[in-house]
């Protein structure tokens, strides 16, 4: 595990661009509705706002860096990003906040089995796809076994762990051989790289098949680069910047040189960290211009479809569904229309709206792991929410949205299907499509 | 160490609910504006008792209270500048009670503005007063501030949709104002309440009027060659009639701005555009845009947009509301400057504000309310830390402020006084006039608890009373004086020698009170002072009748949507007395229309009471408290009211009705629908030629396709329940008056009652039984001249009340005065001088 010292460059909120980035808050408040834990506590620390007066405290060093209430109120951000739309001054939260968790998470002692869990996760497992499919056939054999049930009843395992566990969707064994481009059906319209992303590819597989044969259906070959590596979401999330780097330093080499249209990922988190690359690498030399042009070939799968859906699907889907935004994908990446509209392109189905579609689920990274409280209350809305729509089935545009939806419904309605919008389209194209055995 | 000195709070709060923690309390050292003070304390109630709780804590101990919204305010008002506790409402938000049908909705106050509006226009209502901060800003801020928005053009501010309060006193005594019915027969401290900025009382629930939403909404942009031309518009728009929702203004500079962050295409080119919006039935909007289309291209439109679609319609508001942000983008700080001028003076106003801002060497851009007079010039701020830069600022705002005062203006339409304006306020105000501020103040808040140090100069000027400058009348002798100043001087004069006084204007009212030892009459002081038509506003001195001034604007085109059953009623009688004929409900209560008032007061001295604009926050607002005040407080000597263009069309259905419980039912439905409505009326016994046991009466005004289109409405209505009805040419305003005339030449006097909504038709059957009346239904007033005494106790126990019109007191006299009582009381006693002034004519108990 690294140490403090690897682990960041230069503090971020020392610098003068991040105190000008401070300064573009003029504290009018029009944020505070739109952030999920206002409402929850109801205080002007747990708001955009009250958050940013403690950043400024912190940079102007009237709050000590190490004050544990600035923790509290920084951990209890879900980096949602909601909070972007609605300002009028267009504050950068996403790099406040990036600054304010890097040098919390520089103060910070965490206890052994957190320390752990993360280590784990975010070092050992989410960078190497095969470890992480390794431990998804445990986790397979976990459930398949009964002691998922045993577990859960006994109630044995710490917090932390419990909340993880508490996400683990139903799984499904799966295994792709991506390793030769996919060709593209029908016309030829050109060429496509794909990021299948860690956490989705080991645990929501199935989501990926179906970007990989829409973007084929439209008439892209698609391909898979086999050095792409986890985008760094997570790692930036938990404030490791450095780990974070070297995580895009190697899927910029790995993209980069390929002849592609486009870098497509279909999950709102890494596509948002994908397209700012150039800004987590602006310092370094010889990385920031093609940290720039990578990022400027990222599109959302949905934002490309929409773009580009030369062949929609004919077959009728005829399903009640609702949409539940991925807050990466809305707010940080400010595609909204486009999953409505790739829907709606769907013979048959029907969208139904959501109320509150703004409102983060309370996943946010690794928020329902550290923040469960929280998080639960804004997933008891969501499912509330949800279930209020009537829809059969939900749709969804981003892994973490995908486990906590699943999560939220456990109880309430188990059997509703939880899919990503291309499955959803993989489905209504494959009702006209001969049956054929994937 | 000593404990925190608010630990004695802390044992005696549910746990959670106070924070004390330094660094947490930085986060409530500022509010939108850019004054500052960190509070020792955030306190976070969920109930009025709560708050009760606080305050009396607070009032032991001399804390400093801060009430506080959502910390939007522009001007200091949540600052907590001298330290204190900061009381925050963001948890005490909920919805208490919704009638959909009776139009009323009562909430706490940290209900959030829009998410109210979301939740009634699911119900097809609508809540008007839209500040842009709405989507963050609470409804107590609201009200404190009393906050207008772009449609408050057409639907006025915060203060006309709030009909009750409760509120926690500065002695810590919960106090009811107002109520869901509507005119108690009380003194307006709803009104004052509304913009206070929490100095005199906190406010834990507020009930709200709603409106019927109406179906049909349609927008368009004009772009003008200069701002003069921009300008002359608006006024052309105002004198053709037309009543949009939305009169809203940008200049070029603004725009370029805008459009470089927005792309929404803005008319850039352009010196200055026009945003214009009209409502109502959908046959109606496409033609008032097209004759506003007209009116905009004779008075030099260089292009016109008209949305087509919602769509379009977002992306007009959507350049109006980034101004803000834009120009945010160009400098980490601005000044947003708020100020009003009468319209009419907008066009030089801004060529004024622009010739400062150069001279100081300043940026500044505008977007503004331009119907309403109230512009925002937005100075930027590039280096927040430059004291010498924030120097000429402040310089630059304070020669804007006093150029609007010297036109008649206000130092500030909508953002409030607080920290911020406090020093301009001698600016705007005589000593007199700061003085009776000061003494509405002093009555609420004896130990300055609430909001201290906010609204007004740290040094007040000193008022030099004037010594008595004529001879007393003798006793029994009318007075009638020609000006104010001769008024107050014969007030005071009187008074002194200990004499009662009956004040007297048509005598419609006053001739029934007992007599006093000298009567003043008005009848000297008749006409009309000021008529400014493209202000919207005309200024009659208190003994005209209504009929003369209605007589005299008819003329031109305009009116006061104001009637009086008596002919001979004056206006500052109608205005003391504050009877609404069932107009209230289309066009506003007198309360509503009553734009700033001259008034001779017991001490001599002759203030004015608001100004002759719609916009107007800076201190109290004290013209509502001689609305209904019934001479108490002073004698009106003059009043300007905002004017209305005359209805093209107006029509009325008749409806025979065989039984009351059919007649309500019916009633009450088209009551509910209604949009153009300027009478709903359900008369027991014979109107209008009808012999039926019951006769409805609908009328419906304004412009002909919403008359029409609204009367078909009720036509459809009225076909499911199988009735018939016909047109007559009488109005129901007219039918009201000749009712009351009526009754009260045949049985001596009537009563007014006035009860909540919802339980309006249990009261009017529980009544019918014993007397004839007439119901106002859209008001929810009922007229009888009968027998009330059984049903006395069920009207008060719903929050209703019962009032003759023409005698004085009739409420039991309380023997537990209530809060709102005693405050009637002292106050009554500081300004009416021991109830020398119009004695016996305040229709509450006075103990
Ligand atoms: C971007 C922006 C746009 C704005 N646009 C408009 C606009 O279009 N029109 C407009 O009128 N204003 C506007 N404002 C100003 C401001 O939003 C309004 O004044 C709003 O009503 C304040 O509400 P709040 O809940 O934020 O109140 P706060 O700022 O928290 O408080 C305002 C005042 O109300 C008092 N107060 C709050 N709650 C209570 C209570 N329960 N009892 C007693 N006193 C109380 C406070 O003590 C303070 O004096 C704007 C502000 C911003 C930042
Ligand atoms: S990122 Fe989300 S949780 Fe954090 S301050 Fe913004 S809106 Fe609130
Ligand atoms: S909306 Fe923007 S400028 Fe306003 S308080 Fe929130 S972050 Fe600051």
């Amino acid at each position: 595990m690294s140490s403090a010292a690897t682990m960041i460059d230069i503090p971020l909120m020392t610098t003068a661009e991040y105190q000008a980035k401070l300064e573009q808050c003029i504290h009018c408040g029009m944020c505070l509705e739109a952030c999920p834990t206002y409402p929850v506590f109801g205080t002007e620390m747990d708001s955009p706002r009250g958050r940013i007066a403690l950043m400024r405290g912190v940079a102007e060093g009237e709050i000590p860096a190490d004050d544990p209430t600035f923790k509290t109120h920084i951990d209890r951000c879900l980096g949602c990003l909601a909070c972007e739309p609605a300002c009028p001054s267009g504050v950068d939260y996403r790099v406040l906040i990036e600054g304010a968790r890097q040098t919390v998470e520089q103060h910070r002692t965490p206890g052994p089995i957190e320390r752990l869990v993360r280590w784990i996760g975010l070092r050992q497992l989410m960078p190497h796809l095969g470890r992480l499919r390794l431990m998804a056939a445990l986790m397979l054999l976990y459930q398949w076994s009964g002691a998922q049930f045993v577990v859960r009843r006994l109630g044995v395992l710490p917090p932390t762990l419990a909340a993880m566990e508490a996400i683990l969707p139903p799984l499904t064994p799966h295994r792709r051989d991506d390793r030769k481009p996919f060709p593209a059906r029908g016309q030829r319209r050109g060429r496509v790289a794909f990021l299948r992303g860690c956490i989705q590819e080991a645990f929501l597989g199935q989501a990926n098949d179906a970007t990989i044969r829409v973007l084929q259906r439209n008439g892209y070959e698609v391909l898979v680069p086999q050095l792409q590596t986890c985008c760094g979401a997570a790692q930036i999330h938990a404030g490791d910047e450095h780990a974070a780097k070297a995580l895009a330093r190697a899927n910029i080499d790995a993209f980069l040189a390929l002849d592609v249209d486009a870098v497509i990922c279909n999950a709102g988190g890494c596509g948002m960290v994908l397209k700012d690359y150039g800004h987590l690498l602006h310092d370094d030399a010889n990385y920031r211009a093609r940290a720039h042009m990578f990022s400027s070939t990222v599109q959302d799968v949905t934002e490309f479809l929409a773009a580009h859906l030369h062949t929609p699907p004919t077959g009728s889907l005829p399903l009640r569904v609702t949409y539940v935004d991925s807050c990466h994908l809305r707010n940080g990446q400010r595609v909204v229309n486009q999953p409505r509209a790739l829907l709606r392109a769907i013979p048959g189905l029907e969208l139904i709206e959501l109320a509150h579609a703004d409102r983060c689920c309370g996943s946010a990274g690794t928020y329902n792991i550290t923040q469960p409280s929280t998080a639960n209350t804004l997933l008891a809305d969501k499912t509330a929410d949800i279930l209020a729509t009537g829809a059969d089935a939900v749709a969804v545009t981003n892994t973490g949205c995908h486990l906590q939806v699943i999560a939220g419904l456990r109880q309430a309605k188990p059997n509703l299907p939880v899919l990503h919008i291309v499955e959803l389209l993989d489905r209504a194209y494959a009702t006209t499509e001969p049956k054929v055995r994937r | 160490m000593t404990a925190h000195p608010l630990s004695t709070l802390q044992a005696t709060l549910p746990a959670g609910h106070l924070i004390t923690n330094r660094v947490q309390l930085r986060t409530y050292a500022a509010d939108a504006g850019l004054d500052r003070g960190v509070p020792d304390g955030v306190a976070f109630p969920q109930t009025t008792d709560e708050v009760a709780q606080i305050v009396r804590w607070a009032l032991a101990n001399n804390v400093p209270l801060i009430a506080r919204g959502a910390g939007t305010g522009l001007s200091g008002g949540a600052v907590a500048e001298r330290g204190g506790l900061v009381v925050q409402f963001s948890r005490m938000n909920a919805v208490l009670e919704f009638d959909a049908e009776g139009r009323r909705l009562h909430v706490q106050p940290g209900a959030v503005n829009q998410t109210i509006d979301a939740l009634v226009k699911q119900q097809g209502l609508y809540y008007p007063p839209d500040p842009s901060s709405g989507r963050v800003a609470t409804i107590g801020g609201n009200i404190a501030e009393n906050s207008g928005g772009p449609h408050c053009f057409k639907y006025g501010v915060t203060t006309n949709y709030v009909t009750g309060l409760t509120a926690v006193l500065a002695d810590g005594q919960v106090a009811r104002f107002g109520g869901a019915a509507l005119d108690y027969p009380e003194y307006d401290f709803v009104g004052l309440l509304n913009g206070s900025e929490g100095t005199l009382a906190v406010i834990t629930e507020a009930c709200l009027r709603l409106v019927g939403n109406p179906p049909a909404v349609k927008t368009l942009m004009a772009a003008f060659d200069s701002i003069e031309r921009a300008g002359q518009a608006v006024s052309a728009i105002i004198a053709s009639g037309l009543v949009p929702t939305t009169l809203e203004m940008m200049d070029q500079r603004i725009m370029r701005i805008i459009e470089d962050y927005t792309h929404g295409g803005l008319p850039v080119h352009a010196a200055a555009a026009l945003i214009v919006e009209a409502d109502g039935y959908p046959e109606s909007v496409a033609t008032q845009i097209d004759e506003m289309a007209v009116v905009l291209r004779q008075h030099g439109a260089v292009e016109l947009r008209i949305a087509q679609s919602d769509a379009e319609r977002d992306l007009i508001w959507y350049g109006r509301k980034s101004a803000v942000g834009a120009m945010s983008r160009l400098a980490p700080a601005y000044y947003l400057v708020d100020v009003t001028v009468p319209r009419s003076q907008l066009a030089a106003t801004l060529a004024q504000v622009n010739q400062i801002c150069e001279a100081h060497d300043l940026r500044v851009g505008y977007v503004f309310h331009a119907g309403d007079g109230n512009l925002h010039p937005l100075i930027l701020i590039e280096r927040p830390s430059d004291h010498e830069l924030l120097a000429r600022v402040h310089a630059a705002g304070k020669a804007i402020v006093e150029l609007c005062v010297a036109v008649d203006g206000s130092i500030t339409g909508e953002h409030g006084v607080g920290i911020e304006k406090r020093a301009y306020m001698p600016l705007m105000y005589t000593p007199a006039e700061l003085q009776a501020m000061q003494a509405i103040k002093h009555l609420f808040d004896p130990h300055e608890l609430l909001n201290p140090g906010k609204i007004f100069p740290e040094k007040t000027p000193q008022l030099q009373l004037a010594v008595p400058r004529v001879p007393a009348p003798t006793v029994g002798e009318t007075v009638q004086p020609a000006s104010p100043t001769e008024a107050a001087a014969i007030l005071q004069a009187a008074l002194a020698e200990g004499y009662t006084i009956r004040l007297r204007g048509g005598g419609t009212k006053s001739a029934h009170l007992p007599p006093a030892d000298v009567t003043i009459s008005t009848a000297g002081m008749t006409g009309i002072s000021a008529y400014a038509r493209e202000d919207l506003y005309v200024t009659v001195n208190a003994g005209t009748t209504l009929a003369a001034l209605q007589a005299g604007l008819a003329a031109d085109g305009w009116w006061v949507p104001l009637a009086s059953p008596w002919p001979e009623a004056t206006i500052g009688g109608i205005v003391a007395s504050n009877l609404n004929a069932p107009l209230r409900s289309r066009y506003g209560a007198i309360r509503d229309l009553v734009l700033a008032t001259t008034v001779a007061l017991a001490n001599g001295e002759v203030i004015r009471a608001g100004r002759p604009v719609v916009k107007n926050v800076a201190g109290y607002d004290m013209p509502k408290l001689f609305v209904g005040s019934h001479g108490t407080l002073g004698l009106l000597c003059d009043v300007t009211l905002k004017l209305a263009p005359l209805p093209r069309v107006q029509k009325t259905l008749v409806v025979p009705i065989a039984t009351l419980a059919a007649g309500l039912q019916v009633g009450r439905k088209l009551a509910a629908q209604r949009i153009v409505a300027s009478a709903v009326l359900l008369c027991d016994g014979h109107v209008v030629g009808e012999a039926a046991p019951y006769t409805l009466l609908y009328t419906a005004e304004g412009l002909d396709e919403d008359v029409t289109a609204e009367l078909n409405l009720v036509a459809a209505l009225l076909q499911r329940h199988r009735l018939m009805a016909r047109h007559v040419d009488t109005p129901g305003t007219v039918v009201w008056a000749g009712w009351l005339q009526a009754q009260v030449a045949s049985r001596g006097e009537v009563l007014r009652i006035g009860v909540p909504p919802a339980q309006c038709a249990a009261l009017v059957e529980a009544l019918a039984t014993q007397a004839q009346c007439m119901i106002d239904l859209c008001n929810s007033l009922v007229y009888t001249a009968g027998d009330v005494r059984a049903v006395m106790e069920s009207i008060a126990a719903v929050g209703g009340y019962a009032v003759p019109l023409l005698a004085g007191r009739t409420r039991p006299v309380d023997t537990h005065p209530t809060p709102t009582a005693e405050l009637t009381t002292r106050l009554a006693q500081r300004w009416g001088t021991n109830k020398q002034l119009n004695p016996a004519s305040l229709p509450v108990a006075i103990a």
